[in-house]
Order: C-alpha cells, then sequence, then structure tokens
C-alpha cells in the first residue's frame, strides 16, 4: 500500500514537473535543449490504468521545452496585423535560424525518442489497418507530389513539396500539439514534427506509418 | 503593318471578355459572393477566369469571395503572394472585393497572417459577412482536422443562430474524381455538420467542378479547377448532379431567404451550371434544382451538341433531387 501511494504520488510529482517545464536539463554547454531520457523510475511510476502516461509525461515536457524556446524567440520577432508576405517570410526564416542556432546540437530522437516512437507506431497502426484505403487515400496528394522531403532536424520543409494532409484519425489518437507545432507526413510513412511559424523539421520518425 | 495587324489580333484574343448572361436573380439587399478553388498558380488560366470574375462583377456585385485552398502552389516568396494573388485578381481587390481563405494541402499555414486572406491569423475561424444577413460561414483547415478544431466547430456552430450555415475548406468529403470522397474527413465532419443545421458545403482539391446530389440535408460543391484542370478526371457516380471538367470555372453565389442561388461559369463567362439549393425550416436542404449545360440522362432525344463538353449526369439516387429547369 506505501510502496503504491509512493508511486502515485511521483508519478503526480513527474507530471507536474513536465508541466512546468522542470524536466529540462541544460548540459554544461547550455547547447542540449531537450530533457534526459525517460527514466527506470518514471516506467516504473505509470500509473496502472495507463502504463503509457510516464512515457507521455516525458513526450509532453520535451516539447514543452521546445515550444518555450519558440515563443520566447518568436516574442522578439513580432508581426503586426497588416503584415506584409515580405514581413511573413523574413519573420519565419529570422525564428527559424534563431531556432537552429539554440538547437544546433538537437537530432533525431530528442523529442521522439525510442519509447515515444515505439508508442506513437502503437497509436496509429491500428488505424492504418483498421481504415488502410481510408488512410492511405488521405496521404494520396496529387498526381506525382506526394510529400518527398529529406528528413534532417532543423532543415526546413521544402516550399516545392505540399504539406501532405494528416489524416484525421491518426490526429484522433496521438497526442495533440500546441498551436506551434504540427504533425505532418513525408513520403507517405515518415511522422514529422514540423515548426508551423519557423517552418523547420523539429523531430521525426522514419516509417512511422506501416 | 503586320505588327499593328498582330497586335490587334493579340488584343482580340486575349482582350476582357463581356461577361455574358447571368442567371442569378441579382437582388438588391442579397447576400453576394464569389466561389473560387485551387487558384494559387500564377498561369494564364488563372488570371482568365481572375478577368471574368471581375467581369461579372460588373452585372453581380458581390463584396467577397472564399478561396477554398491550395491558394499559393509551390513558392510562397513575396514575388509569389503578387504573381499567385495580388496581381490575378488585382481589379477584384482594387473594387474593394474581401477575400476569405481557407488553407490548402499546399499552402503554408503562414498564410494565416496574410492580411488579404482574411484569416486573422487563425487557421480555422468563421464570419459573418453582415450582421442581419443571417448567413454564418464557417472557413476549415481540412489538411489538420484535429480534436482541437473539431471541439471549435462545434462550439462555433452550436452558438450560430444564423439560418445559413455555410463551410468551406480544401478536402471534399463528396467527389467523384481520382481523390474521392475523403471518407475519414466525412467520418468526422458529416455528424458535426447534420447535428447542427451546416447547410451548404464547397470544396476544392479535385480540379473540376461537381455539384454533389444533396448528402443527408447538406448540399455538396466542388469547385478545384479555377487554376488548374484535371481533364476528363470525373468519373461519374450515384453523387453526381453535374460535373464539368472540360474547362477553368468559378462560381457565383446569392441568398435571399430560403434560397441559395448558384451560377458556375467558365473562363470564357459561359455558364455550364446554374439552379437553386432550398431548405426548409428546420434549415436542412429539402432540394436543388440545377440547370445544366449537360444532357439530362432521362432525355430521350439526342441533346443539341453543347458548347461546353460536360460530365453527364449518373442516374438518379434515391436521395437525388431531380434537376428542374427554374
Amino acid at each position: 500500500m506505501v510502496e503504491l501511494t509512493r508511486a502515485l504520488l511521483a508519478l503526480a510529482l513527474t507530471a507536474g514537473m513536465s508541466a512546468c517545464g522542470m524536466l529540462s536539463q541544460d548540459h554544461a554547454k547550455g547547447t542540449a535543449t531537450v530533457p534526459e531520457a525517460i527514466s527506470p523510475e518514471q516506467k516504473a511510476t505509470a500509473s496502472p490504468d495507463n502504463p503509457d502516461s510516464a512515457v507521455l509525461a516525458d513526450f509532453n515536457a520535451r516539447l514543452d521545452n521546445y515550444v518555450k524556446k519558440q515563443r520566447a524567440l518568436l516574442k522578439g520577432s513580432p508581426i503586426s496585423e497588416d503584415a506584409t508576405p515580405a514581413q511573413i517570410k523574413a519573420r519565419q526564416e529570422t525564428v527559424a535560424a534563431e531556432l537552429r542556432a539554440v538547437r544546433k546540437d538537437a537530432k533525431q530522437g530528442d523529442i521522439f525518442t525510442p519509447q515515444v516512437t515505439a508508442l506513437f507506431k502503437r497509436l496509429m497502426n491500428p488505424e492504418v489497418k483498421e481504415q488502410p484505403r481510408e488512410t492511405k487515400q488521405a496521404l494520396e496528394e496529387e498526381d506525382g507530389e506526394v510529400a518527398q522531403v529529406n528528413l534532417k532536424v532543423n532543415a526546413t520543409w521544402p516550399a516545392s513539396e505540399p504539406l501532405t494532409t494528416v489524416p484525421a484519425n491518426l490526429l484522433a489518437v496521438l497526442p495533440q500539439l500546441p498551436m506551434d507545432v504540427e504533425y505532418r507526413i513525408s513520403n507517405k510513412h515518415h511522422l514529422v514534427l514540423r515548426d508551423v511559424d519557423a517552418n523547420i523539421i523539429v523531430d521525426f520518425i522514419y516509417n512511422a506509418i506501416r | 503593318m503586320r505588327r499593328v495587324v498582330l497586335s490587334i489580333l493579340f488584343l482580340a484574343l486575349t482582350g476582357p471578355v463581356a461577361a455574358q448572361g447571368l442567371k442569378l436573380p441579382n437582388k438588391d439587399g442579397s447576400v453576394k459572393f464569389a466561389v473560387i478553388g485551387d487558384t494559387g498558380t500564377g498561369g494564364s488560366d488563372q488570371y482568365a477566369v481572375g478577368k471574368q470574375v471581375f467581369n461579372f462583377r460588373a452585372k453581380f456585385p458581390f463584396d467577397f469571395a472564399i478561396m477554398l485552398g491550395d491558394n499559393l502552389y509551390g513558392g510562397e516568396n513575396p514575388k509569389d503572394f503578387s504573381k499567385k494573388f495580388e496581381l490575378p485578381y488585382k481589379p477584384l481587390l482594387d473594387g474593394g472585393v474581401k477575400f476569405y481563405a481557407a488553407l490548402g494541402n499546399h499552402d503554408n499555414p503562414n498564410q494565416r497572417m496574410y492580411k488579404a486572406f482574411n484569416m486573422n491569423g487563425e487557421r480555422y475561424y468563421s464570419f459573418k459577412p453582415s450582421l442581419n444577413a443571417g448567413v454564418r460561414f464557417f472557413a476549415l483547415d481540412s489538411n489538420y482536422m484535429d480534436p482541437k478544431q473539431l471541439e471549435w466547430l462545434e462550439k462555433e456552430l452550436a452558438g450560430s443562430g444564423s439560418d445559413w450555415k455555410i463551410a468551406f475548406f480544401h478536402h471534399p468529403p463528396y467527389a467523384s474524381g481520382m481523390h474521392g470522397s475523403d471518407e475519414i474527413l466525412k467520418g468526422q465532419l458529416e455528424p458535426l455538420f447534420i447535428k447542427h443545421g451546416v447547410n451548404v458545403v464547397f470544396t476544392g482539391h479535385e480540379h473540376f467542378y461537381e455539384r454533389i446530389k444533396p448528402q443527408k440535408g447538406i448540399q455538396y460543391f466542388v469547385e478545384g479547377s479555377s487554376a488548374k484542370l484535371r481533364k476528363g478526371d470525373i468519373n461519374p457516380t450515384g453523387l453526381t448532379a453535374f460535373g464539368y471538367d472540360d474547362g477553368y470555372t468559378f462560381m457565383l453565389v446569392e441568398i435571399i431567404g430560403d434560397e441559395l442561388y448558384f451560377e458556375t461559369i467558365t473562363a470564357q463567362g459561359k455558364t455550364i451550371d446554374s439552379g437553386v439549393v432550398k431548405k426548409g425550416v428546420d434549415n436542412r436542404v429539402v432540394g436543388t434544382a440545377g440547370q445544366s449545360a449537360a444532357p439530362k440522362p432521362a432525355q430521350a432525344a439526342p441533346p443539341v451538341k453543347p458548347a461546353a463538353a460536360p460530365v453527364k449526369p449518373a442516374p438518379a439516387s434515391p436521395n437525388a433531387q431531380p434537376p428542374a429547369p427554374r
């Protein structure tokens, strides 16, 4: 009983810290932008009702950490209500450049950790299997215009590639995102976390959809 | 001399084509608007349609236009905004026409900050063209129909006291082209549309024009050929009331009381479909009467060769409304 209480308290603490972004731990050089990987203790404190809660809390913490940085940069590049296309473009590029500088050591898996990757695949693939034709149809774009993006963290999503629609059934099962970032799909299979304002690739999962 | 003749010939071929006959009632005080979809190519066909929309405005003075997504194909540099939007519709913009855009799969969501698209920084939004019009429009981002947007839509629809609730977005829940009906999107949106009395839906994505037979009390239109065209792409199904995939088109729409009149016009100014959507006291569409350039399926006599090349309507389905001349 005591152990269970302790586990629940630890879970609550983990979730609270995640929400506050306290899990983020910068390295000595100040370049790391993501929290440490999920610990065995966190895994152990997952709610019996939702064994994925620790992984989700960890994902949220990492995402929160990113969004805080992005929003701070956006504050430095305000945009007026009657912004011109040139001003919109300039802001996008400025914020992208600043994010690249702040996250210069960012790499694939910083947010979509192996645990998060496994969870996301597990959440999405039943949907794909259940509605294979419909999901495939939703991923189809114009003739020969399926997004073919060379995925690289901090790279720009190329203007030449469509922003492939994310099927609503997949969005319904994935964790909801703040407005600053979104899921996109490249090459019909790879799940991408894309910064909406900066138009850059934040992280990605190869072959998330099979 | 040769140069003069060539210039005259060029002007004759490219000069403004006067708006031809208008079939809408065109009443004072009605809600009037234009519909364009899949526009942002910057190509000559977009300019031709833009010119024709402007020509028709001289007869049919609409105040705003809705854009059904793919507002800018390819690059989104300042020069792209100019070439693919500001120049083709310059006479309309100069004339005070407001454009309300929805996002397509080729659109960077940062378009939401572009003043001329009137999105107020939002990927999805609603607006009323005037306070007492009894009409509210709901612009959705069908590229990203996440639970947050669905929640917003439900709240907006529930709180809207408007009799006419018109949704517009990029991907069609019903269509008979290469993409076909977006079943997943339909599964998400249609229950909300039915529950809250959405009467009319405009979508693009498919590069042709298609009027769908009313489905569950809702009239759907596909207008994705205002700058891109996929000739011969309509494979008529039981859904098709009328389809046209042989030319570039736009729509003019007028709302008077419980009736919504529509007219679909080609880049050459020829009307290829027109009619009226009628709604009942519960705001559900009770029927759509259309008059198209197509031969009707029930007609035994060989039709007069149409100027356009319309797609034959499919055989009537149980919930189809028989086309009737207005």
